[in-house]
């Protein structure tokens, strides 16, 4: 017989090529533990989820933070909804703080300049030195019981101090002149119905961003019919001016002008009218005085003032890096004039909250600094703070640190300022140890430790030195550990807050609730005549082209999260750029420099020179350049094989089964740029300098993003000359993924025809809506089951999974992609693979940038975008193995096991929502012990996307299915929806009719979905976003 | 074919059978190498992932598609010209249908790896097949990619029997001009044909039934494997033109394919060249004149389709083809495909063997750089600006495509020395008989 | 059957004395000749009388074959385990189109080329050949000549031979 292949000889080749495919795919596959520990402790049940609440670390503003731990080992970080400051949302960087205590480059124990020494012996040696001298603490700021330990553990001749490069001292001295009181007083966004920041970058650095966000989302978010104004003054736009609804770009120094120029516009009729020195101060800067000589337009100004005037209903703020610029304290004193003026003192501007945010000013540093190097003192200890990297060289603190005779550092890394140290006794990471917090009067928050000590780091508890240090002073501490002395001080808050009952049920109730938390008295202030005396007049003259150093969402001047991959690898929101610092740079600015987006550029000022890549945007004053903070540390990373600039035609071969983890260094370090001069009141840091020269080196930069327009370099237009109509994205146009409305066109009146482009569609459709669609699939799916004689499945019996997000609620500040980055053992893939399109994230923070056309300016959209689990989808039908198919939820389910890796769920996914596992990725030890359990960890070949967190969804089912009942509405939270501080997302059963996200749907008029034509029918609703007639920054 | 008489055609064609010379097994060398680069470079892929191939997140059908659908349009031709021609009764096909269809049999042979080559977890490829398991899992048939697997499966077993129906009779008449071991082997692959009235009268209908069946099967193949974009919802593959489009461009790169392939034979055996005509060449190239307009008019049209529908991601993506990142590709393809083919309207030139020989080449290269456009760029450039994305190549698919053309030409040499590369008997068919009466005149 | 041949078999030249020695065989009673030549020739089947193929009706029940299969295989696999995708039906028809397409296609062939080679086996086994050396040295029909078998009696070789050489056979051999 002529056949081409008989059967059996089939077989044979489809064994051996199996067979050889499966030894190939095998070997070398990692084994792991999944419980790594010897004995487990009480709490350890399989399987189970155990969330203890304590306090956030990461910065001063010590928000709740819930640990999340499984198999006795802490995988989630997120917000303590009862925490009266954060309310149950964390910042990246609090989230981070999990990448921070299972970080590859930790400090393994106790040495000496790398060799290992004995607990005892090194305890006995600083306390020796302490003994024998004066001593200097650098420390992180922390409020509690914290400080009183210090003191008794250093003695009294040891100098203190609290090391935080977020000026906020300009804040404290502000107001010590303005108000007599140098406390940070609690800015009410929430009851303000104007907003106006004057570079106070609230939604990155300022004070609390959680806090601040949650305020500002509800005065600005819009409902029944209004929303609250928002207009950011800054050289800046950031995340922060993103959002708002004006942007005032101004040089460096301005703000402070402006400020006074409402204020004096306001004088009239405010009570302080009868003012005459106040007057006559103000007249300095009568409008056209202030337009004049600021450039803004006496328009701009008035509308300001009119919109200002609202009665004590307005708040004006200011601060953050890029206001720190010489003048921040009286940019603080200007602000607390306006305030006063406007009547909000006492009302939105409200003291007695006194924050415990920001460190000693860096005067105080700057003098110790001084001190050290003239051997003032006998030992110098240094614990969790990087002032090494975070100073800028002129502070000379690495010089000085050379010329000390002792330098201890307690720091729970090994970071710069540690390498410099003569002995490094790492302490445990704030999530292994015991401690309290008192953030603001009246908010009392404990910290416990969520795990065992990481197994193979030998730590202890900063307490627990301190105690050891105290007890070797010979101070009388009864308390044996650090857990006793909290309890005891705690004992002693019980009595003073009257608390009744036991103290046990007082300290158990403490510790399931995160802490003790009180309101506190609100208090008003009286302005001081030094406010408006002439000192306080500003005086400063922008350089013709200046720099300013700003923070981002994920780093800030302290540079913690300079090395944490997650904050690397999520792009900035503003400039969607990853792995990398960069020089935002006016559009008119780089045309009369020649520079073109994606240049690289050499960039020079007194200090230093950095070559940086252009990152060409109308976000940025004219004459402005910025650079970020934080960034220039080296991360241990995975080195994967680069293929990068070589050969296509010659192999690349990795050669190891495991690839080795090497550190890396990512972008520069801002403070190289900046000089070491400090505002002359506060003592704050100057982060603004001049630009000596700028000029592109005419190489291209490797600015990667995974934003596919900037790829494309869409952000100069086709013909790379900017302007703003030819700016932003050419993208969103008429394609809606963002859409708007105006507040007058939602309460009926304002004409919707012509109008913001965005608004109209190109499409219009009249699909069967979502419900009917979903019902007669049901429908279907029983017909069938019936006919093959079966009971199951049975589609959307009870639960239909499906999401809502306001935009208008949504600042882009990217929180939520950390928190599914957690959740989701996303791996970190680096900067090459983001070049190639081989970015993991299942959300993105989309950015649209759109000019409108009506007011000419260039508009700032984001949009959270993950899988929608389309009714219709597209992914679904196209898998020729059902990897993906429709839950019996309306999840579109993905089966890991049964994906061969066709990629044509991702090819016909209209939202390019799925991720393809392209090599097996490597989480650096000890990183790989923050995965969850819960979620799979994917080999290569294998197709991934948003699941809405069906981990989470089966745990509350579970947990409903032990007590005989149904699952409540907001009893599931998704990763993202958990940690969004400004509530944009909300999830729930589409069944429910009393679902908040039911409700929504039913009763918004703003509800759209991304590609509706399509017809998809995604599960996820946008609700518009809403701009004062039609104008948005 | 005056010379031509029975005899000298069977002398003809099987002095290709002769033991191959050093030029042969020269060649052969490099061919082998070229496939040792691809077995190197894909097991290189099965342990470490896609990563060595360009394909990235919007873009997630790259080379290996491309490869997948130019080796399956290769594979037209064949079948096109043995079956299609065979029932119109084609007077150019016999002498070329032989060589052309073992084209055929290769490149699909070549074309049915790269399915497997490209998907992410090759060791499970035998899930896209519905054989009972304890999985109790069956394949979705709702999948084009399913649709795919049964279209090459049917048209690879269908093109190979049609091949080896055609050569039993041949191979019986190599056993017959052979002694020796070499009588033996095609003996048994022969089947012990003899050519009696019996058998010629089951086989003639037998191989009318199958040309008859195979050319439905050669158009619907190359739709079906059209269908897994046109069933996207992808602008750029969401085309009701793509099927005809396809198929003409198959048949387009299969007659350049043949072109290629052909005229070296010619030049290497001169015996070929008495058989093989200029005129049965000229035919192929009217082929390509005919079937590259009906390719250019489909670019065209596409164009003028997603200027006229008005639908924004459609001339979005129109404009990007030629304008965008990737239009180095385009511009190729539009060249390759829609220029170079013109010169063949002048007859000097149809009829030169080294303008048709460069310009078959620029045509194959036209073709692959179509697919390119049609897979890559229309992924590139979709609905969500923010996942627009860029194509960069990668060391991996290159060998792996290099080790293709390797595979393929390793089966073609040796299909050119085991098998008589010229239908023996239907070139007798087609000869007028030897007759008395033709004798006397 | 027939196990012992008996009988003439002899070469041709030409087509057209081949043609009538053939026809004048089977005029004078001579109907189970089996012919062979290097290709199919219709003057030849012409002369045999156009005996007619049953290989179609095989071709056809493969058609069906393959297409019944393809609907079977495809509801009972969908239904076996329901898992829907997107809005399409568990059980959909349009879809089936392609695969009941190329599995007719395939069944059928695989009956053609079946059937194709039993029915050639079938004949060949019917028809008894010449077992002589000559025979079996005998090459040239696939070549350039073509050859008749005339099984037949004992009493009638001499006149089959004669109608033979009448059309000038290259050579006549009779085997008994």
């Amino acid at each position: 017989m002529t056949k081409g292949i008989n059967r059996r000889d089939f077989f044979k080749v489809a064994a051996v090529s199996g067979a050889a495919a499966a030894v190939a795919s095998c070997k070398g596959d990692p084994v792991e533990e999944i419980i790594p520990m010897l004995v487990p402790p009480s709490e350890y049940v399989p399987g189970a989820t155990f969330s203890f609440a304590t306090t956030c670390q990461e910065c001063s503003a010590n928000c709740g933070m819930v640990l999340r731990t499984r198999e006795a080992r802490a995988i989630k970080a997120e917000g303590n909804p009862h925490h009266p400051i954060n309310q149950g949302s964390l910042c990246p960087t609090g989230q981070a703080s999990l990448q921070g205590m299972y970080s590859p480059s930790r400090s393994k124990g106790p040495n000496q300049k790398g060799k290992a020494v004995a607990w005892d012996a090194g305890i006995a040696q600083v306390a020796a030195k302490v003994k024998s001298g004066n001593t200097l603490y650098i420390g992180s700021q922390r409020s509690g019981s914290f400080g009183k330990l210090l003191k008794s553990a250093l003695g009294a001749k040891s100098d203190i101090l609290t090391f935080d490069m977020n000026p906020v001292g300009s804040i404290r001295k502000g107001n010590e002149i303005a108000f007599g009181t140098t406390e940070v007083p609690h800015y009410a966004i929430d009851k303000a119905k104007v907003l106006i920041g004057f570079g106070a970058d609230f939604m990155e650095s300022w004070l609390n961003s959680q806090m601040h966000m949650r305020a500002y989302s509800s005065m600005h978010a819009f409902s029944h019919g209004e929303k609250g104004k928002f207009v950011h003054v800054s050289p800046h736009l950031g995340l922060t001016g993103a959002s708002a609804d004006q942007w005032v770009a101004v040089k460096p120094g301005q703000e402070t002008q402006i400020a006074l120029s409402i204020a004096n516009q306001l004088l009239a009729k405010s009570a302080l009218s009868g003012n005459e020195a106040l007057k006559s101060y103000l007249e300095g800067f009568e409008v056209e005085t202030v337009a004049k000589a600021t450039g803004i337009s006496a328009e701009v100004l008035k509308e300001l003032a009119m919109d200002f005037a609202k009665g004590g209903e307005s708040l004006a703020i200011a601060g953050g890096p890029v206001a720190s610029n010489g003048e921040g304290t009286k940019l603080q004193v200007a602000v607390n004039i306006l305030n006063a003026v406007a009547g909000n003192v006492g009302k939105t501007v409200q003291f007695g909250a006194n924050y415990q945010v920001g460190g000693s000013s860096l005067a105080d540093v700057q003098a110790a600094i001084g001190k050290i190097a003239k051997g003032a003192y006998s030992a110098v200890i240094i614990e969790n703070v990087n002032p090494a990297y975070a100073l800028p060289k002129g502070s000379g603190f690495k010089e000085a640190l050379a010329k000390a005779p002792f330098v201890v550092s307690l720091s729970t890394e090994e970071d710069e300022t540690s390498a410099l140290a003569h002995l490094h006794l790492p302490t445990s990471h704030a999530v292994e140890s015991w401690g309290d917090a008192n953030p603001r009067s009246g908010v009392f928050s404990v910290q416990q430790p969520a795990m065992a000590k990481l197994p193979g780091y030998d730590t202890q508890e900063l307490g627990d030195l301190l105690l050891a240090f105290a007890k070797q002073q010979g101070a009388a501490e009864s308390a044996a550990s650090y857990q006793d002395y909290i309890k005891q001080a705690w004992a002693g808050y019980q009595k003073d807050w009257g608390v009744s009952g036991s103290f046990e049920d007082f300290w158990k109730a403490s510790l399931q609730k995160g802490g003790h938390f009180g309101d506190f008295k609100v208090s008003g202030a009286t302005l001081k005549s030094a406010a408006y005396s002439d000192a306080m007049a500003p005086k400063l003259q922008a350089a013709a082209l200046s720099l300013v150093t700003m923070n981002t969402t994920m780093h800030d001047a302290n540079g913690t999260g300079g090395n944490k991959s997650w904050l690397l690898e999520i792009p900035d929101p503003t400039t969607q750029l990853v792995w990398d610092s960069w020089m935002e740079i006016n559009a008119e600015t780089a045309v009369s420099l020649g520079i073109n987006h994606g240049d690289l550029v050499e960039l020079k000022t007194a200090q230093g020179t950095q070559k940086l890549s252009a990152y060409v945007t109308y976000g940025v004053a004219d004459g402005v350049v910025a650079v970020p903070n934080g960034l220039g540390r080296e991360v241990p990373f995975p080195t994967y094989v680069s293929t990068r600039n070589k050969s296509i035609f010659l192999p690349h071969v990795e050669m190891a089964a495991d690839v080795t983890i090497k550190p890396l260094r990512v972008g520069e370090r801002a403070a190289d740029l900046l000089d070491f001069t400090l505002d002359a009141n506060s003592g704050e840091l100057v982060y603004v300098a001049e630009v000596k020269s700028l000029k592109a080196t005419g190489e291209e930069a490797y600015m990667v993003s995974p934003n596919g327009v900037d790829q494309h370099h869409d952000i100069a237009g086709l013909t790379g000359e900017y302007t703003k109509a030819k700016a932003g994205d050419r993208s969103g146009k008429d394609r809606g993924f963002v859409q708007t409305a105006s507040v007058e066109e939602m309460s009926g009146h304002g004409h919707v025809e012509h109008g913001h482009h965005l608004r109209k569609r190109h499409y219009t459709t009249d699909n069967p809506s979502n419900t009917d669609f979903y019902q007669e699939r049901a429908a279907d799916v029983a017909y069938h089951t019936e006919w093959s004689g079966r009971d199951k499945p049975v589609y959307y019996e009870n639960n239909k999974w499906e999401m809502a997000i306001d935009l208008d609620r949504c600042t882009g500040c990217s929180a939520c992609v950390v928190a599914c980055y957690a959740e989701n053992n996303i791996p970190v893939v680096g900067k090459e693979r983001n070049l190639n399109g081989r970015e993991m994230s299942w959300l993105r923070i989309a950015r649209y940038q759109e000019p409108n056309h009506e007011t000419g300016a260039l508009e700032t959209y984001f949009t959270p975008e993950m899988c929608g689990q389309c009714a219709n989808a597209g992914c679904e039908p196209v898998c020729p193995v059902y990897a993906t198919y429709h839950n019996d939820e309306g999840i579109n389910a993905m089966v890991y096991n049964r994906c061969v890796g066709t990629r044509y769920c991702l090819n016909n996914c209209a939202y390019k929502q799925r991720r393809f596992n392209w090599r097996t990725y490597e989480f650096p030890a000890p990183l790989h012990m923050q995965l969850n359990p819960g979620v799979t960890v994917r080999e290569k070949g294998v197709m991934e996307k948003c699941n809405f967190c069906y981990t989470r969804i089966r745990d509350v089912k579970d947990a409903a299915k032990d007590q005989g009942r149904e699952i409540f509405d907001g009893e599931v939270l998704t990763a993202c929806q958990q940690t969004c501080p400004t509530d944009a997302i909300t999830f729930g059963n589409i069944k429910d009719p009393k679902a908040k996200v039911t409700q929504i749907k039913s009763t918004t008029k703003r509800g759209y979905t991304q590609l509706e034509e399509v017809n998809y029918k995604p599960a996820i609703t946008y609700l518009k976003k809403i701009n004062h007639d039609n104008r948005k920054a | 074919m005056s010379n031509v008489t029975y005899a000298s055609i069977n002398d003809d064609i099987l002095y290709s059978l002769r033991p191959p010379g050093k030029s042969w097994f020269a060649s052969m060398a490099i061919i082998l190498t070229m496939l040792g680069m691809g077995i190197f470079a894909f097991g290189y892929q099965i342990r470490h992932g896609m990563e060595g191939s360009g394909i990235n997140n919007p873009i997630g059908w790259g080379v290996y598609i491309t490869n997948f659908v130019f080796w399956v349009g290769i594979g037209h031709a064949g079948t096109l010209i043995s079956a299609v021609l065979y029932l119109v009764r084609a007077p150019f096909r016999t002498s070329i249908y032989r060589a052309s269809e073992a084209m055929t049999v290769f490149a699909v042979m070549t074309a049915a790896l790269f399915p497997l080559i490209h998907i992410g977890r090759v060791w499970n490829f035998y899930w896209l097949i519905p054989y009972p398991n304890q999985r109790l899992l069956w394949v979705n048939f709702k999948s084009p990619l399913l649709w795919d697997v049964f279209a090459v499966n049917t048209y690879m077993s269908v093109s190979i029997l049609f091949f080896l129906v055609g050569l039993v009779p041949d191979f019986a008449v190599v056993r017959d001009e052979s002694k020796g071991l070499k009588r033996v082997f095609y003996g048994i692959i022969s089947l012990g044909f003899r050519g009696t009235n019996h058998e010629w009268k089951h086989y003639m209908r037998a191989y009318l039934l199958f040309a008859a069946i195979a050319t439905p099967l050669v158009f619907s193949v190359h739709s079906i494997v059209s269908w897994d974009f046109a069933m996207s919802s992808i602008p750029g593959w969401h085309t009701t033109i793509f099927p005809p489009y396809f198929v003409a461009g198959a048949i387009f790169s299969g007659c350049a394919m043949v072109l290629t392939l052909l005229l070296p034979l010619r030049a290497i055996f001169p015996g070929f060249r008495d058989i093989i005509e200029m005129k049965d060449m000229e035919a192929m190239a009217k082929m390509i004149l005919f079937t590259g307009a009906i390719v250019t008019y489909a670019y065209l049209i596409e164009f003028f389709i997603a200027y006229y529908s008005g639908a924004r991601y459609e001339k979005a993506l129109f404009w990007f083809r030629p304008f965008g990142d990737l239009k180095i590709f385009f511009f190729l393809m539009f060249f390759c495909n829609c220029i170079s083919p013109l010169p063949l309207w002048n007859k000097k030139l149809r009829t030169n063997v080294y303008a048709l020989f460069i310009i078959s080449i620029l045509i194959n290269i036209g073709m692959w750089m179509e697919r390119f456009n049609i897979v890559v760029t229309s992924l590139a450039h979709d609905f969500d600006p923010y996942a627009w994305g860029f194509y960069k190549f990668e060391w991996v698919e290159m060998w792996i495509t290099i080790g293709s053309f390797g595979w393929f030409s390793m089966w073609f040499f040796i299909f050119v020395k085991i098998m008589p590369s010229l239908a023996v008997m239907e070139l007798k068919e087609a000869l007028n008989p030897p007759l008395r009466s033709a004798q006397h005149e | 059957m027939s196990n012992q041949f008996s009988g003439v078999w002899a070469s041709y030249e030409y087509l057209d004395d081949f043609c009538n020695a053939l026809t004048e065989l089977r005029g004078s009673g001579f109907q189970r000749l089996t012919t062979i030549s290097p290709c199919p020739r219709h003057e030849i089947s012409h002369a045999l009388g156009d005996p007619q193929s049953p290989v179609p009706f095989f071709t056809l029940a493969g058609m069906f074959t393959g297409f019944s299969i393809a609907l079977t295989i495809m509801t009972f696999m969908t239904l076996d385990w329901i898992l829907p995708v997107s809005g399409k039906p568990v059980v959909s028809y349009p879809i089936m189109g392609p695969v009941l397409f190329e599995l007719s296609v395939l069944f059928s062939v695989w009956f053609t080329i079946i059937s194709l080679i039993g029915l050639c086996v079938k004949d060949n086994r019917a028809h008894a050949f010449p077992e002589g050396k000559a025979w079996k040295d005998y090459r040239r029909f696939t070549r350039d000549r073509f050859g008749v078998i005339v099984p037949c009696t004992q009493h009638d070789l001499d006149k089959v031979e004669g109608i033979l050489n009448k059309f000038q056979a290259e050579e006549v051999n009779r085997e008994a």
